[in-house]
C-alpha cells in the first residue's frame, strides 16, 4: 500500500456495505481494521466513523469491504503528518 | 466427542477442532482438551456434543500410557448415565487384561449413577511446541549454538557478556545445590538485531542477546499465583499530554533498563547455567533466583510492585482510576508519573521537580534518561514552546500500517 495514491476522505460519500454471505478469507480485512483502529484511538479521531463502519463487518467481509478499507488506508496515506494538537489555552481543561 | 473453538492458526479466524475432554488442569477454569492429533491443549470456549459420549471413552482409553486418576480430576456427562454406563461396562469386559488402573477408574463411576463421571490423566508439559519467539526475526539466530558458530559470534558474544553482566550486578541470582523438591528450568539466549539511529543521524544495528527462561515450564499453583500487571490507560497518557501542554509543564521519558530484571521474587525458582556461561568450578549447581528474569511468569507483576513500593516510598501515591498513574502533590509542587511496562512518563510543574525524581530513580534502578519525551507508544510528539502547543501524530506508525 505504500505505494497508493492518496486520496482525501476516508470513505465513499453515502457507501452502503451489506454483509457478505461467505467471507473471503484471503483478505486481511480484520487485520487492517485492527491496525487503523490503533491509529484512530491514538492521534486520528477522525477515522473513527469509518472504523465503526468497517468493523461490523470483521465476520463477513468480501471484496467492497476490502476495497472501503483500503481507501481508508488510501486516506491514511494522504494525511501521515496529521495528528492532534494540545493548545495552551485550550478551554476543554478545567 | 469434543468441539474445540480457538484461535489457532491466524488471528481472527474462527477455528473449530474436533478433540476429546480430559479433566480439568490444575488451578485453571479453561477444559483439557487433547486433539485428533495428539496435542493436549487448555481451551475455554468448548462445545460439548452430549449425544456422542461413547465414541469419547473409545478413544479415551485407546491413548496409550495414560493415567486414569479417580475422583479429582473431572470428566464430566451427567445426562444419558444409563447408556454411558452400559457402553463403559462393555468396554470394561473388553479390557480386563488390559491395565488395572483404567478398569477400576470406570468401576468407581459406575456405581453411582446419577453423578458426574471423572477421569483425569497425568499432564505433560508440551516441550516440542514451544521455541523462542524473537520479536524481529531477520538475520537473528534462534537460539545458543548458530550464534556463537555463525558469521558475527564476537558481536554476539560481547552482547551476552553485556547481559550477563547486568544480571550479576543486579544479583539476579545465588549460586545452591540441586533442590529435590523443584524442578529446575531452562534458560535460553534469545538474541536479536535492533536497528538504531546514531546521533550524527548514521543507521546502525546492535546486537542484543536476551536470556530467556521458559516460563511455561512453570505450573500454576506450584512455582506461582497471580501474574497481572497493569499499564497506563491510554487515555490516562493522553490526558496527562493535554494537561501538560495546557498549563505548560514539564515532560520528560525514561526508560528502564532490563525492566522485568527489576523485581524480587516471592517464590523459590531454580534454573539451570545460561549456555556457554557454566561456571567452571562448581558445574553443577544451579542458579536460584532472587530477582526475576524474562520469560518467567511472575516477572512482570514483580517489577510493577517494585515500583509502585518505590513511588510509595518517594512520597507518591497511586490514583483509584490508573493503577499505573503515580502523583505526588508537595507544597504545590505536582509530580505525575505514568508508567508503560519500562517506559516512564514523568509530568512535572518545573524542571527542578523533574531532576529531584530523576535523581532519586536514578539511585534505585539502572534507567537510560530520554531527556524530553518525543515518542511514546508509536506516537510522535513536537512540541512548541513558544506557541504552547503539542502536537501528536503517528506518522512511522500509520507507514508500518500502510
Amino acid at each position: 500500500m505504500t505505494e497508493c495514491n492518496p486520496i482525501t476522505t476516508p470513505l465513499k460519500v453515502g457507501l452502503q456495505l451489506v454483509k457478505a454471505d461467505k467471507s473471503d478469507e484471503t483478505l486481511p480485512h480484520c487485520e487492517a481494521v485492527g491496525s487503523s483502529m490503533y491509529l484512530m484511538v491514538g492521534t486520528r479521531p477522525e477515522l473513527a466513523f469509518a472504523i465503526g463502519r468497517l468493523s461490523r463487518f470483521v465476520s463477513c467481509y468480501g471484496k467492497e469491504h476490502w476495497a472501503a478499507i483500503k481507501r481508508v488506508l488510501r486516506y491514511v496515506k494522504s494525511s501521515m503528518d496529521k495528528g492532534m494538537v494540545f493548545h495552551k489555552n485550550s478551554t476543554c481543561i478545567p | 466427542m469434543v468441539l474445540h473453538k480457538g484461535h489457532i492458526d491466524s488471528k481472527f479466524r474462527d477455528k473449530e477442532v474436533k478433540g476429546v475432554f480430559l479433566g480439568y488442569p490444575n488451578g485453571s477454569k479453561a477444559y483439557e482438551v487433547i486433539l485428533d492429533d495428539g496435542k493436549v491443549v487448555e481451551a475455554g470456549s468448548v462445545v460439548f456434543v452430549e449425544s456422542k459420549v461413547s465414541e469419547v471413552l473409545e478413544v479415551a482409553e485407546e491413548l496409550p500410557g495414560q493415567e486414569f486418576v479417580e475422583g479429582e480430576t473431572g470428566f464430566c456427562f451427567a445426562s444419558d448415565s444409563e447408556a454411558v454406563d452400559a457402553d463403559s461396562d462393555d468396554k470394561d469386559d473388553k479390557k480386563d487384561n488390559g491395565s488395572e488402573k483404567s478398569a477400576d477408574g470406570n468401576e468407581g463411576c459406575g456405581g453411582s449413577k446419577d453423578t458426574l463421571r471423572r477421569i483425569g490423566r497425568a499432564r505433560r508439559p508440551p516441550v516440542e511446541y514451544w521455541r523462542p519467539v524473537s520479536l524481529i526475526a531477520h538475520e537473528a539466530p534462534m537460539t545458543y549454538v548458530p550464534a556463537v558458530q555463525g558469521q558475527e559470534s564476537a558481536k554476539w558474544r560481547t552482547a551476552m557478556d553485556e547481559q550477563m553482566e547486568a544480571i550479576r550486578k543486579n544479583k539476579t541470582w545465588r549460586l545452591t545445590d540441586r533442590p529435590a523438591s523443584l524442578r529446575v528450568l531452562k534458560g535460553n539466549w534469545v538474541d536479536k538485531v535492533k536497528n538504531e539511529v546514531e546521533k550524527n543521524g548514521k543507521n546502525t544495528t546492535r546486537h542484543k542477546a536476551r536470556l530467556s527462561f521458559s516460563g511455561n515450564w512453570q505450573i500454576k499453583g506450584l512455582d506461582f499465583n497471580v501474574t497481572f500487571a497493569p499499564v497506563a490507560k491510554f487515555t490516562t497518557i493522553q490526558c496527562s499530554l493535554a494537561m501538560t501542554a495546557a498549563i505548560g509543564w514539564e515532560l520528560h521519558r525514561m526508560d528502564i533498563k532490563t525492566a522485568f530484571l527489576n523485581g524480587d521474587l516471592e517464590e523459590e525458582v531454580s534454573i539451570e547455567y545460561p549456555d556457554g556461561f557454566v561456571n567452571p568450578t562448581c558445574p553443577y549447581k544451579v542458579c536460584c533466583l532472587v530477582q526475576a528474569l524474562y520469560g518467567l511468569k511472575k516477572a512482570p507483576k514483580m517489577r510493577y510492585a517494585k515500583l509502585g513500593d518505590f513511588f510509595k516510598s518517594q512520597g507518591f501515591d497511586n490514583i483509584d482510576r490508573d493503577a499505573c498513574l503515580y502523583l505526588s502533590m508537595d507544597a504545590g509542587e505536582i509530580i505525575i508519573v505514568l508508567v508503560y511496562v519500562d517506559d516512564l512518563l514523568l509530568v512535572a510543574c518545573s524542571l527542578a521537580a523533574i531532576y529531584k525524581i530523576k535523581e532519586a530513580l536514578h539511585k534505585h534502578f539502572e534507567i537510560k534518561d530520554l531527556g524530553e519525551a518525543k515518542v511514546i507508544l508509536g506516537l510522535d510528539m513536537r512540541r512548541d514552546k513558544a506557541l504552547g502547543t503539542l502536537n501528536l501524530s503517528q506518522g512511522k506508525n500509520a507507514a508500518q500500517v500502510l
